[in-house]
């Protein structure tokens, strides 16, 4: 018991130097600049400057990606808790939150390292990033001590506000946590949206002009929203590939059931927020197409083709092995067995989709192939390779895990209403009239301008597809009620290989945002500040794709060696007798 | 048929009968081409390698159709009494590894091969054409009112010489700036005729009689892919510097567009654009607006 203590005032103790040391660099970096004459670049030893910024940059950011990710759901977990009266989802929720708290120190040591790389390293650029931003960096170490103050109260006082009124006021700090680091991540982005689409400022002299406008530069809100959708997903496939871990360690069925359930929130958290990803994308990549061409350019057509080769084939992946976790979960459910005649027909959709999805818009070619079809693009495959095809992909694989897990929940169900067969029949005609509109937006979309294909289809198909998804779910719940019941789920009962899906998809999200976050920044090529303030360092420009590989490679394994390092210190926290099982509960 | 021979059969119909006999001869026939149009080598190895974890996820999504699919492989392997089955045995144990060996070998072996590259059609453009506009979409006041004057002048010689046709003098600016970029468009067009045409094609649809001749064809500009997806600039910058002016990523090499601004004048280039849309039917990318 003592040694838990020193723990956690460890930790706390570590928050605290990193706020004072953050303070304090500040400070310096703002007083310093006046009384010496600085140098513009220093060089750090061996892998260089800018690769040491941006490991440091990037494990920061996937830490923070995690740190403010997880609140998010943890809140909501601990308030169905509360409405459901289910001890179990309290007691996930608490789970989440203890990673949290570990997690949270290693957040701010990372970006500690990152900002003093930057001080060190990049001087003059720091000289003037500081001079633009100047309020918003003496708000962000107050925002990130609130943050960890909140976070703090909300993991340690769980046990304290567990009941009547003090629960609602550990809810409402789990509120304040989610503002808070939400207002920390709006700041953050800030700063690195203005590197690349800066306003505010005379872009010639690159003098401040105006505050507001600096920090609401054009990437801002496409950014905001990307990464706040992306957190969630983040955090949740993080959360699952923790469960995953400790199903495979757990010797008990308890724990086996317990974290099989939690590895199923936490995947179901990252699918559901995972969905609306490829929109946001889009919707960045027209934002940033909008404040500049030649950016829209580079990012789509120039040295960047084969991110998207590699980034369709990551995201194809995530669609079919997140279905697969969810079809190998139907054999846990009693009655899921009726379904499986189903899967033949999901995975050919599914496959098809991946095909288009995956098809370059720049194919890999030979030069004899060149000569036989007279050009980069086939005449068939080419078709697939524009963005009407890709969305057309993509709603389509949405619809269908959708489907997929509409026939999850309905396993173990029976309908008994009178009304179930027209009921059902709409659910069909529904999924099936969204299906053709969308695939007849996706054609129509060859013969329309660019615009309206990009602002007006391509939002259609996402609300159609939107709206057979929440309309098929309600009519569910008129469908199954009084349902009669098969069985039940086995939780625990899951075949090991869906664990290692688990962690599949936790990695490849991973790696996926840290080669992102690449394109992202390679898109600026050789200026630290987009056409306003010039790279002139020996680095000034960009990586190619194969050495971003390598480089977002290491920061996937720095991060996850951490990460179980963190899994393993929140064990190290667990008490040695087991709490009370909550199996039959859950069984239900 | 039992599930394992299924499966086998399904990845060989898919894979070799539609990847390697439909597939080509369908894209042929849908693009009228003298040759089989089959999936290049890389994206069909993509396509390959999707559909074999498609068919693992199948098989591996139920208990039951792992052990219908491992069941065959089992039985194969047990020991045999039957010399015929233990002949197979052999065989099939001793062709794997011999599989294995000649597929490292030919991927090792040094062959001559030309390397595989994404080629890039539209790489960024120079900062220098950045933002440029092409000055005849949007012809000045003066110009307009010197195409006027120039106008009645030519009817006033039209309506003494019975040989010409008549003149229409737009009555004001707004119809004389119309007139002037329709004036502009056809020249341009005539400057493409001669300049273009070989290799674009008098449609602009990519099939000049040179065309033919090149290995990577002149861009088809109905196509939506090409200069309707581009901003002028972009274009003009294209017929400036032509194939030599693109970077390695785009393959310059490959290309025999010409530097045109060796020949045309920068007026005449920019016109030739206007030519070239129209021919083309298409107009240039827009700028999306700025909220
Ligand atoms: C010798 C044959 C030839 C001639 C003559 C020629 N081109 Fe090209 N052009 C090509 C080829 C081949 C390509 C495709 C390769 C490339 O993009 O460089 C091309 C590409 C282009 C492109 C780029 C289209 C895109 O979307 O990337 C433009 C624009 C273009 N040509 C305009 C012209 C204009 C205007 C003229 C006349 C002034 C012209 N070309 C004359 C061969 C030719
Ligand atoms: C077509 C779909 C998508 C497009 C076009 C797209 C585009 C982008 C771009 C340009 C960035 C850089 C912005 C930034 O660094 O903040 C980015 C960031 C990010 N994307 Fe996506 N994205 C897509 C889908 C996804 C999906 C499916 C995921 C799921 C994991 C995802 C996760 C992320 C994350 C976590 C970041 C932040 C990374 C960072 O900033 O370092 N994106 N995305």
């Amino acid at each position: 018991m003592q040694a838990k203590i020193n723990r956690i005032d460890n930790s706390k103790y570590v928050v605290r130097s990193i706020f004072l040391l953050l303070f304090l660099g500040l400070a310096g970096a703002v007083w310093g600049q006046e009384l010496i004459e600085l140098p513009e670049y220093r060089a750090f030893p061996i892998i260089g400057s800018r690769v040491a910024v941006w490991i440091a940059a990037e494990v920061h950011l996937m830490f923070a990606a995690f740190v403010l990710g997880v609140p998010m759901f943890a809140v909501i977990v601990e308030l169905i808790g509360v409405l459901t009266k289910q001890e179990r989802y309290d007691k996930m929720s608490k789970e989440f939150t203890k990673l949290l708290a570990i997690a949270m120190s290693t957040t701010a040591i990372w970006g500690g390292i990152l900002l003093f790389l930057l001080l060190t390293l990049y001087p003059r650029f720091m000289n003037y990033l500081s001079e633009v931003f100047l309020p918003t960096l003496w708000i962000y170490p107050f925002l990130f001590f609130l943050e960890a103050f909140t976070l703090y109260i909300y993991y340690y006082g769980w046990e304290r506000m567990k009941s009547g009124k003090s629960k609602w006021f550990h809810l409402y700090l789990g509120l304040q946590l989610n503002i808070v680091g939400t207002v920390l991540l709006l700041v953050a982005n800030a700063w690195a949206t203005f590197m690349m689409t800066p306003g505010g400022v005379d872009m010639k002299t690159g003098a401040l002009m105006n505050i507001w406008e600096v920090i609401d530069n054009f990437a801002w809100w496409p950014i905001n929203i990307h990464r706040l959708i992306a957190n969630v997903t983040f955090g949740g496939a993080i959360v699952a590939a923790y469960a995953a871990f400790k199903f495979l360690h757990s010797s008990t069925d308890e724990d086996k059931a317990h974290y099989d359930w939690m590895g199923y929130v936490g995947n179901m958290i990252a699918i559901w927020s995972f969905l609306v990803l490829p929109f946001a994308g889009y919707w960045l990549m027209r934002e940033l197409y909008q404040y500049d061409q030649t950016m829209g350019i580079t990012m789509m057509g120039g040295f960047l083709s084969w991110l998207w080769i590699i980034q369709a084939v990551l995201i194809s992946s995530l669609f079919l092995a997140s279905n697969y976790y969810l079809w190998l979960g139907m054999e846990r459910i009693d009655g899921g067995e009726r379904y499986q005649k189903y899967i033949k027909y999901m995975l050919s959709v599914l496959l098809l989709c991946v095909w288009v999805w995956a098809t370059p818009h720049s194919l890999v070619v030979s030069p004899e192939e060149v000569a036989v079809m007279g050009g980069v693009h086939h005449p068939v495959i080419g078709i697939f390779g524009v963005m009407s095809a890709k969305m057309t992909a993509v709603n389509f694989m949405i619809l269908t895990s959708a489907i997929g897990f509409m026939f999850y929940r309905r396993a173990n169900k029976v309908a008994t209403v009178s009304y179930a067969m027209p009921l059902n029949l709409l659910q069909a005609g529904i999924f099936a009239g969204v299906g053709a509109y969308v695939l007849y937006l996706g054609v129509d979309g060859y013969f329309v301008e660019p615009s309206i294909r990009v602002n007006k289809y391509s939002v259609w198909q996402v609300l159609a597809v939107l709206f057979a998804i929440i309309s098929t779910t309600v009519i569910d719940v008129f469908l199954f009620k009084n349902s009669e019941s098969l069985g039940k789920f086995h939780w625990g009962k899951m075949p090991q290989r869906s664990q290692y899906i688990l962690i599949f998809i936790a990695v490849t999200f991973t790696w996926l945002m840290g080669l992102m976050g690449y394109a992202r920044s390679a898109i600026r090529q050789h200026w630290h500040v987009y056409k306003v303030m010039e790279d002139t360092s020996v680095d000034a420009f960009a990586p190619t794709l194969g050495f971003a590989s390598n480089v977002v490679s290491v920061c996937v394994l720095i991060f996850l060696g951490l990460v179980m390092f963190i899994f393993w210190l929140g064990s190290l926290a667990d008490p040695k007798k087991k709490e009370t099982p909550v199996v039959a509960e859950m069984n239900r | 048929m039992n599930f394992f021979w299924k499966i086998v059969l399904f990845f060989v119909a898919i894979r070799y009968g539609f990847f390697e006999v439909v597939f080509p001869r369908v894209s042929q026939w849908a693009v009228n081409s003298p040759d089989l149009l089959p999936a290049p080598a890389a994206a069909m190895s993509m396509y390959t390698w999707l559909m074999m974890v498609a068919i693992a996820i199948y098989i591996l999504s139920s208990e039951e159709r792992i052990a219908d699919f491992m069941t065959p492989i089992h039985q194969f392997l047990k020991p045999q009494t039957a010399a015929a089955k233990k002949g197979m045995q052999i065989v099939v144990l001793a062709a794997i590894p011999l599989f294995g060996g000649w597929s490292y070998f030919d991927v090792n072996s040094p062959k001559m091969v030309s390397p595989t590259a994404v080629r890039i059609q539209h790489p960024t453009m120079p900062g220098s054409f950045e933002g440029m506009k092409n000055p005849l979409r949007d012809p000045t006041e003066e110009q307009v009112e010197e195409f006027i004057a120039e106008q009645k002048e030519l009817a006033e010689e039209a309506a003494e010489d019975e040989e010409m046709e008549p003149v229409t003098v737009p009555n004001n600016i707004e119809d004389g700036r119309i007139a002037l970029v329709s004036k502009w468009t056809e020249e341009g067009a005539a400057l493409y005729a001669v300049n273009c045409r070989p290799c674009h094609g008098m449609q602009a649809d990519g099939v000049g009689p040179m065309a033919v001749g090149w290995r990577l064809q002149p861009a088809n500009f109905r196509d939506p892919g090409t200069i309707a997806t581009i901003v002028e600039e972009y274009a003009f910058w294209r017929v400036s510097k032509g194939g030599p002016g693109l970077p390695s990523a785009s393959t310059p090499w490959d290309s025999a567009m010409p530097i045109w601004d060796l020949d045309l004048s920068e007026n005449e280039r920019w016109k030739i654009l206007l030519g070239e849309y129209f021919l083309a039917g298409v107009g240039p990318r827009q700028t999306e607006k700025l909220e």
